[in-house]
């Protein structure tokens, strides 16, 4: 501490500062220390005239300083965060110990609770430790001792607990009720503690005395791993397992120069206590190599057939941390709230220390899938952040695992040495008293006689310093001590002995103390006899990274079909419930939509498929059948502008499902306009989701429609005004994704194309107009022509008749549904409708009312033709 | 009764809406037909056969049916164009949770703002030992860490101008903590009570503050430390006039005991220290560091820190705000790589390390 002068001038240096400070960071230094010190100077400031302080109410007379508010903050920030960081949250790299731990351990020892003695109440252990050694709550206290007892959070447990240490599900027993002890392992950290081997310090009150660190014959930071939050940092080391751990150290004592690589040929990854398995090997390199990684962790399941038949999973280890309840209550929760399908009941079977999660499938479910969901929506897989952060010298350090290791054996180096320095003085203690003895022996009947002409014991004592004998004062003492018993033969050959005995170690001490060599093999093998007498075999198993789990992992390849209508609501119906609703033979009825409204589009498909999406607008989007709400079959759906990044104005205008069929695949489009385009259907087999173009419009040309084709049918195009062109798609070659494709119907101007179609065998072409009314026409009444003409007439159009607003090819058996303006929908079997010739003017489909017309029509086709 | 079903179907609707896409967590309540109607104007037409009306005025419809006939055409048709137009439907959704969020962070305002009346500490929380003065000039409000130390305060304080209010634990940090958590907390409430000027920067007004002296006494340890920086937090975020009018302090409670013959001594702090070491050159008992305030007897903790003759007080003031801003974001705030370059910068400034 600095003396009494300097701080007034300090103290004078802020105030003048307060008054003109300007910017800048040094501030915050310079006033953080005099500010307290200031403490005496009770005299208002005269020249605290800054703004927030001239507005201030008169402070009554005595003793108020001012303060900065950041300079307040800074200081007692610092304080809380160093000591947050220096002395609680993270542990040493030399004894893998927080202060909390440590101190227990210590307090333990310091009163004899060792595994040889009997157990003793809990409650003693933190009380004790707590006015002793660590001034904070007692709760916190206890739950460390617990946690150094617990197999479940501990590889290798360093107390022995006897009751109810708690589980990853229930907390443990009152410390009033429990009972521990140092456990053995315990002990070999406390090895050699008596024998100067680390630096005590004072407690806090200054009453008794505590390690800074414990001595720790192995390496227990990475054996047992640490965890901890402390500020602006934080902590994880997992557990590791004891054995290969000391391997690994043995190796790189001997080989100083080792690199993690090499290291990690020893240490294969964390060891788990839980067991469970280690997913992949990336993420322990890094960890291993940077301090920091992610280690995927996967609980050991089994699949089962189980009671009548029924098929279940069987989870016999969990991963690091995860609780078998919280588990089966976020099982619960997922099957509730209908995120996870095919489990029919959870039941938690653990006990007598064995994890035992049964999970009872539905019949129909599909094991694996099940299992994948679970592993993506649970902690059946869970990982373990690692961010290896210990103390280092006293300093938060980020290590590797050469750190750690080199960290260790450097205090292990440090231990031994100051062991073997205490060792020797102790022997070359006894060594000199020894030689005083056999001295005295030599001349015995001088040292009698001296001691016997002596006045008293200090003139004896001088007498034997003295120059005739030449003793030390230490050995003069000790031969005044001598019992006669001494001066027998015997007792002279066991001085003798010992002396030898004792140069021997002196020389051996000496030995290991200027040979860094000789000093590394009394560590390799003091480690050794611990691994020899504590390790056991891994318990969690390192296996292959069955890399990210993809879509079909999770969900069951199932018929689904979709269904969209002309208002672009779409949804997705489960192929079952449709095909039970529809064995009369016609397909989709009773679904709800908004008025005026009717289907347009029905796929069949399944989960996994892709489906291609085109709007009008000439783009192509992707989606998954699965990304589509599956809903029942009556219900509305949802606009489809959810689920893509469709324009105002945009509408869907096709649907393509895109599993793979054999033969090859062409989209065939066509426009408003009459252009036509054939691309090979790979093209578009990677679209994204906020899509590509699929076709270039002109301005103001939109895409009315596009089919699946194989390179070889006849194409209809059909006009408002009733115009009908037929020919073979042959005439159109195959061009890129993007191009604009070629003329397929010239159109009169106001004219533009309603529909397009392929030739179907049996077929007939069906058209309606606006006003209701409609005909079939069959296919051989249209010749084959060249494209890019004018086409022929479909239709004949009288003035009442109004446009053509719908056609398409219909089989005998399919049936048609007409909405009108109004609203209303009329649904017609295709029969009912005569077939007329091309010129035909048609019949009456659809009565409407004044003013209305009809808004669209869409075929139903015979499920069993789809 | 048009308005009524509209209103209601209005409200049920977005609260659907506003729960399946998200908007809305699981866990938020509903929001009211008022978050929803801010700023809205509506216009309901209906048509019917023999409208009765309520009043002379006719101001209200009174056909009961025409209520359901309209709440389940506006249901349909609303919850339509909200599906058919999400970007839309999730602007209104975001508008009225905002709304939802201003009205009950106002709510809680004008709760805590409640003034004491004649029945002394009506409203008041239970944990706080109000002062007798009426007389915001002179009272003072000891903020006390920990119920322990509370019990203690009491005992030593002037029961006619100081007033005890003991906050458990280790408070909500505000600087991350969103405003309606804030509010929730039972500790931030009862001060925001105690202090009685209303909450938030913009809304708080220190002229209506109960005490012009609030204390914040918490013990000498770095928990003690970690405290005062979470207490300051938060009347720089929320009651920032408080500090700007100089009404926060920080009691400084002594930091070293030792005994002189059978007397215990407090010292204030190393300064004191080393002139008591001088003199009294043959003073050799060991000087204990405080940890707790609990460790004082209430005689002890009245002379040395709450006494109004004998203390000091350090008055918290505000020269730079900018620079008070920074730090208060770089100690408190979201960034953890600005704290940690923070704390390794200043590593060497640190004035007590703890055990």
């Amino acid at each position: 501490m600095a003396s009494k002068k300097p701080k007034k001038n300090s103290a004078g240096k802020k105030s003048s500062k307060a008054a003109n400070k300007s910017t800048g960071k040094s501030t915050s230094k310079n006033t953080s220390k005099p500010t307290k010190k200031l403490a005496k100077k009770s005299v208002p400031q005269p020249n605290s005239k800054n703004v927030g302080v001239a507005q201030l109410p008169l402070a009554p007379g005595v003793g108020v300083q001012p303060v900065q508010l950041q300079d307040e903050m800074e200081r007692s920030f610092l304080d809380y965060a160093m000591s947050v960081i220096m002395s609680r949250a993270l542990p040493d790299v030399r004894d893998g110990l927080k202060p909390v731990h440590r101190r227990i351990i210590w307090d333990m020892h310091q009163q004899g609770f060792r595994p040889d003695r009997p157990f003793v109440k809990c409650a003693r252990v933190t009380g004790d430790t707590m006015a002793r050694y660590h001034p904070h709550g007692d709760g916190a206290i206890y739950d460390a001792l617990v946690r150094m007892a617990q197999p479940f959070s501990l590889r290798h447990p360093l107390i022995d607990f006897h009751g109810n240490y708690g589980s990853p599900d229930f907390g443990p027993a009152a410390s009033r009720y429990t009972e521990s002890r140092l456990h053995p392992l315990a002990m070999q950290l406390l090895a050699d503690i008596d024998e100067d081997t680390v630096d005590l310090i004072a407690n806090y009150d200054g009453t008794s005395e505590e390690p800074s660190v414990l001595p720790s014959r192995f390496p227990n930071l990475l054996v047992n791993g640490s965890q901890g939050i402390a500020v602006g940092m934080a902590t994880s080391i997992p557990p590791h397992n004891l054995g290969e751990v000391v391997d690994a150290t043995l190796h790189l004592i001997n080989h100083p120069d080792a690199s993690v690589a090499d290291l990690m040929k020893f240490v294969k990854g964390p060891d788990f206590p839980t067991g469970g398995l280690i997913l992949g090997r990336s993420g322990i390199n890094d960890a291993y190599k940077t301090g920091r990684g992610s280690i995927k962790m996967r609980a050991k399941v089994a699949i089962e057939e189980g009671q009548r038949n029924q098929m279940r999973i069987v989870v016999t280890e969990l991963p690091y941390q995860a609780s078998c309840s919280a588990i089966a209550a976020r099982i619960q929760e997922l099957v509730d709230g209908g995120d996870l399908d095919g489990i029919a009941d959870v039941n938690d079977n653990s006990s007598g220390g064995e994890t035992n999660l049964i999970i009872t499938l539905k019949r129909d479910a599909n094991a694996n899938i099940v299992m994948n969901n679970l592993f993506k929506l649970t902690t059946l897989q869970t990982s373990f952040p690692v961010n290896m952060v210990a103390l280092v010298d006293g300093v938060p350090r980020v290590i590797n695992l050469r750190d750690a290791l080199q960290g260790y054996v450097r205090h292990q180096i440090d231990v031994i040495t100051r062991r073997s320095n205490f060792r020797l003085a102790k022997a070359q203690d006894r060594g000199h008293i020894l030689e005083g003895r056999l001295k005295a022996l030599n001349v015995i009947d001088e040292v009698i006689k001296v001691i016997r002409g002596s006045e008293d014991g200090n003139s004896a004592k001088a007498a034997l310093m003295g120059k005739q004998f030449g003793f030390s004062e230490r050995q003069a003492i000790d031969i005044l001590d001598m019992q006669l018993r001494q001066l027998t033969r015997l007792s002279r050959i066991d001085l003798e002995t010992e002396q030898k005995d004792v140069q021997a170690r002196i020389k051996e001490l000496k030995a290991i103390l200027a040979d860094d060599k000789k000093l590394r093999a009394v560590i390799a093998q003091e480690l050794s006899a611990v691994r020899e007498t504590f390790a056991t075999e891994r318990v969690c198993k390192i296996t292959a990274d069955v890399g990210e789990m993809s879509i079909e992992d999770l969900v069951d390849d199932k018929e689904l079909v979709i269904v969209m209508t002309q208002a672009q609501y779409i949804k997705s119906v489960s192929a079952d419930s449709f095909r039970s609703q529809s064995r009369g033979g016609r397909g989709v009825s009773g679904a709800k939509m908004k008025d005026a409204d009717i289907v347009r589009n029905v796929i069949f498909t399944t989960t996994h498929a892709y489906l291609l999406f085109f709007s009008n607008r000439g783009r192509v989007y992707r989606l998954r059948s699965l990304d589509i709400p599956e809903r029942d079959r009556t219900a509305k759906g949802i606009p489809i502008v959810n689920l893509l990044p469709l324009k105002a104005g945009e509408t869907i205008q096709a649907i393509i499902d895109t599993r793979e069929f054999p033969g090859k695949r062409f989209l065939f489009f066509v426009t408003k306009q009459g252009q036509v385009k054939k691309t090979a259907f790979d093209e578009y087999d990677s679209s994204r989701r906020d899509g590509l173009i699929a076709v270039k419009l002109r301005p103001k040309d939109e895409l009315i429609r596009v089919i699946e084709t194989h390179g070889t049918h006849d194409v209809f195009i059909i006009s408002r005004d009733g115009l009908t062109i037929r020919f073979s798609e042959k005439q159109v070659r195959p061009m890129g994704r993007s191009a604009a494709g070629v003329r397929g119907m010239r159109l009169r101007s106001g004219d533009e194309v309603v529909s397009m179609d392929i030739a179907k065998t049996g077929a007939s072409l069906l058209l309606m107009t606006e006003s209701g009314y409609g005909k079939r026409t069959p296919l051989n009444n249209f010749m084959r022509k060249g494209r890019g003409g004018l086409g022929m007439i479909g239709i004949k159009l009288t003035g009442k008749k109004g446009h053509v607003v719908a056609a398409f090819m219909v089989g005998a058996d399919d049936e048609i549904v007409a909405v009108s303006s109004a609203g209303t929908t009329i649904r017609t079997p295709v029969k009912d409708i005569s077939t007329q010739g091309r010129a035909a003017t048609g019949v009456r489909v659809m009565s409407l009312g004044e003013g209305q017309v009809v808004a669209s029509v869409a075929p139903i086709l015979a499920t069993d033709e789809v | 009764m048009h308005v009524e079903g509209f209103k209601t179907a209005l409200t049920s609707v977005l609260n659907k809406y506003a729960r399946s896409s998200g908007g809305l967590k699981e866990k938020e309540e509903n929001l009211l037909g008022e978050d929803i109607r801010e700023g809205l104007t509506a216009i309901i037409t209906v048509k019917l056969r023999e409208p009765q009306f309520e009043g002379q005025t006719k101001a209200k419809l009174g056909n009961v049916s025409i209520r359901s006939f309209v709440q389940k055409e506006t249901n349909t048709k609303l919850e339509e164009w909200m599906l058919e137009n999400p970007t839309e439907a999730n602007k209104i959704v975001k508008k009225a949770v905002a709304a939802a969020q201003a009205r009950i962070a106002a709510k809680n305002a004008r709760n805590a703002v409640r003034r004491k009346t004649a029945l002394s500490g009506a409203g008041m929380p239970d944990k706080l030992k109000d002062c007798q003065s009426a007389n915001p000039a002179e009272s003072e409000l000891f903020i006390v860490e920990g119920d322990s130390a509370g019990g203690t305060a009491v005992d030593a304080r002037d029961p006619q101008k100081q007033a005890i209010l003991p906050i458990r634990g280790k408070i909500l940090n505000v600087e991350r903590a969103r405003l309606d958590k804030m509010l929730k907390n039972t500790e931030v409430q009862a001060l925001i009570t105690a202090i009685g000027g209303g909450v938030g920067n913009d809304e708080f007004a220190a002229e209506k503050a109960r005490y012009h002296k609030v204390i914040i006494l918490a013990d000498a340890d770095v928990d003690g430390s970690h405290i005062r920086t979470l207490l300051l937090t938060f009347f720089y975020r929320q009651m920032r006039p408080m500090v700007e009018s100089g009404f926060i302090y920080i009691a400084q409670p002594p930091l070293f005991s030792t005994e002189v013959g059978k007397e215990k001594k407090y010292l204030k702090d190393e300064s004191a220290k080393e002139k008591f070491l001088i003199a009294n050159p043959n003073h050799k008992k060991e000087f204990q560091r405080l940890k707790g305030l609990g460790e004082m007897d209430w005689q002890e903790l009245r002379s040395t820190t709450m006494d109004s003759e004998t203390r000091t007080l350090l008055q918290v003031n505000v020269e730079e705000a900018a620079e008070a801003e920074n730090v208060m974001s770089v100690l408190m705030g979201d960034d953890v790589e600005s704290r940690k370059a923070f704390i390794q910068k200043n590593a060497r400034d640190v004035r007590n390390l703890d055990f």
